[in-house]
């Protein structure tokens, strides 16, 4: 009983229209659209993009050499030659900062991504599950949760001592358990849906449900959480560092610099607070754009 | 009845409430307790019945989408809750459900040509061009549009969105088709569509429905028999004709009473409307769980639950069946 092809196409009341182009990528564009309409989510996307192409271009930009220590130019007051002045080394504020921009670009991508990706595992694994994984899975991130984040990161700092890797690892450590609380509670609203439901009368395997049902529709709100877990973990690799567990001298990390500037605020201010302000910008950058990514993505979650 | 494809024998579904804190047993909900029902090949059977009264649950517990707390389902005289993978697998192909809202049940992430293929693939039954052509038949008998294929769901009305649920259970030639209230999200004018689709289908590709609904005159077009539903339990069973014109349950009786009439003129005929509100399915009322709101109780409808006895080809449980 193979069912017929040659039914006429189009019963009576549904009109066959044809439409010259079917929109596909419907949700990038609109996504798109959506963030141009909103002036903070387009500023925060413009702030981005400068801080990514620092970041890439540093050795092109910068007008001196990071590094590059001078004893005749020290603590000069921002200038022309100097554009932010010089530190206490006499090294050129400005291009430390742009090459700080790298730190911070992967400290703020890659210990969020691994925490995004262990988080949403673990999340979805908890959610569909549920029961006893459930419990094991989200009393550990309970357990995560109860120390304060920072704290935490400082003890596996000290522990492991203080390296670009470790700081991936202790933020990673503390980052997962606030996704997976959120990918396990969507996960589990998804689940009640008669699509979950119509995938396993079809027979199809768990994983697949879980890969190809539920992962997909937490991608919004993964979004959103990736571009706002960005900022903190920016600032946290600041605060470490400024606590002296991150990264150290002369690493021109931006952390770094406000902590090694705040002895000489009172004779050359520029020193601490020029990088302070290249936080505060990126930060502020980051969280503009998660809002707006979170309002053109809220009509998409309620559907 | 010709062959028989689907017997339930004993089927129960008890859902725990949460245990308490304190060791405390939750509360048990009794969604289906103790029904025996066979639906026949090509037939179209009707459960009906108020919210709630376990007529979803049941139909889920026929599939294996839900385990039974007790009691077995026979299909083609196979026990669907004891398949090993490979028969399970076989027996996904024979089944598949219609849900109630066209807006959950199509996965908005994903194109209208993999919603409807998913089921073809999971099967490996077809790939690549081959999926495609199939896809695009199975779109074709549901009366959508073939070049739709690369849509998302949200590109759609509400039919439309029916009609794509439609063809993804069809994708697997199911010889009993779950149609779970097909058409209750639907606007009327597209309700008669798709009813009358799925009629055609029945016809032209000899499937079975169970069609699960609580609305009588969408029941009485579609289906051949009807079973009535109260608490978990059949109160009544029989040919579609014989139900909606002389019932035998007072439940029923007021069912049909409560069914809007269009024609004015018919509307002075005897109405009764069911006081009370249905008794909690966590402590049904002892002996006939319809007894508190029947008219026509008596000291044994307490003390007694009502068996379900033949009367003629027809099946009801009550002490005192009226007619």
């Amino acid at each position: 009983m193979e069912p017929k092809a040659d039914m006429p196409s189009g019963p009576p009341g549904v009109p066959a229209r044809k439409e010259k182009e079917p929109v596909t990528e419907s949700f990038w564009r609109e996504l798109l659209y959506s963030i141009k309409q909103n002036r903070s989510a387009s500023l925060g996307g413009i702030g981005l993009l400068l801080f990514v192409a620092a970041a890439i271009f540093a050795p092109y930009i910068s007008p001196h050499d990071p590094y590059l220590v001078n004893l005749n130019a020290q603590f000069h007051r921002p200038s022309p030659e100097y554009p932010l002045g010089t530190d206490m080394y006499g090294r050129d504020i400005l291009s430390r900062i742009i090459h700080g921009s790298r730190i911070s670009l992967v400290i703020g991508l890659v210990p969020t991504a691994i925490s995004m990706a262990i988080g949403t595992i673990l999340g979805l694994l908890a959610g569909f599950y549920g029961g006893r994984t459930d419990s094991a899975i989200m009393r550990s991130a309970d357990i995560v949760m109860a120390f304060p984040s920072l704290l935490l990161a400082m003890v596996v700092m000290y522990t492991l001592g203080a390296s670009l890797l470790n700081i991936f690892i202790a933020l990673s450590l503390v980052g997962w358990a606030g996704i997976a609380r959120v990918v396990r509670a969507q996960t589990l609203s998804l689940k009640e849906k008669e699509f979950i439901e119509a995938a396993r009368a079809i027979g199809v395997k768990n994983r697949v449900v879980i890969a190809r049902h539920l992962f997909p529709n937490c991608v919004p709100s993964l979004l959103v959480l990736f571009t706002l877990g960005i900022p903190g973990a920016i600032l946290s690799e600041a605060s470490l560092s400024f606590l002296g567990v991150g990264a150290q001298p002369p690493t021109p990390s931006w952390g770094l610099m406000v902590s090694t500037g705040k002895e000489f605020l009172s004779v050359a201010p520029w020193v601490a607070i020029t990088p302070g302000i290249a936080i505060l910008l990126v930060v502020l950058a980051f969280n503009f754009l998660g809002d707006g990514l979170r309002d053109a993505l809220d009509p998409y979650m309620k559907h | 009845m010709a062959e028989t494809l689907v017997t339930s024998n004993g089927l129960k579904k008890y859902f725990a409430g949460s245990a308490g804190w304190f060791g405390k047993s939750g509360d048990v909900v009794r969604a289906v307790d103790n029904i025996n029902i066979a639906i026949g090949k090509n037939e179209t059977l009707a459960l009906v019945g108020e919210s709630g009264c376990g007529k979803s649950t049941l139909g889920r517990l026929l599939i294996n989408l839900l385990e039974p707390t007790e009691g077995e389902v026979y299909f083609k005289r196979q026990n669907i809750y004891k398949l090993n993978p490979a028969e399970r697998t076989a027996f996904r192909k024979q089944v598949q459900i219609i849900f109630q809202d066209p807006y959950a049940s199509l996965n908005p992430r994903m194109k209208v040509r993999s919603i409807i293929g998913e089921p073809l693939e999971t099967h490996s039954l077809a790939q690549g061009k081959e999926m495609d052509s199939r896809v695009g038949e199975l779109m074709n008998l549901v009366g959508l549009e073939k070049g739709y294929m690369t849509r998302y769901p949200h590109q759609f009305s509400g039919g439309q969105r029916q009609r794509i649920g439609i063809a993804r259970a069809l994708a697997l030639n199911p010889e009993l088709l779950i149609c779970d209230e097909p058409v209750s999200a639907l606007d009327v004018s597209i309700q008669s569509q798709i009813l009358n689709l799925l009629k055609d289908l029945q016809q032209q590709l000899g499937l079975t429905y169970l069609f699960i609904s609580h609305n009588l005159s969408v029941v009485r077009y579609m289906a051949n028999r009807v079973c009535v539903m109260f608490l978990g339990k059949v109160v009544e069973l029989g040919s579609c004709k014989a139900v909606f014109d002389q019932p035998l349950h007072p439940y029923t009786q007021f069912l049909m009473m409560a069914v809007p009439l269009p024609n004015p003129k018919l509307r002075n005929r005897e109405k009764r409307i069911l006081e009370g509100d249905v008794p909690s399915p966590i402590n049904p009322p002892p002996g006939c769980r319809f007894h508190t709101r029947c008219p026509y109780a008596k000291g044994i409808c307490a003390a007694e639950e009502p068996e379900l006895a033949d009367f003629g080809g027809r099946q009801c449980a009550c002490h005192f069946p009226l007619g």
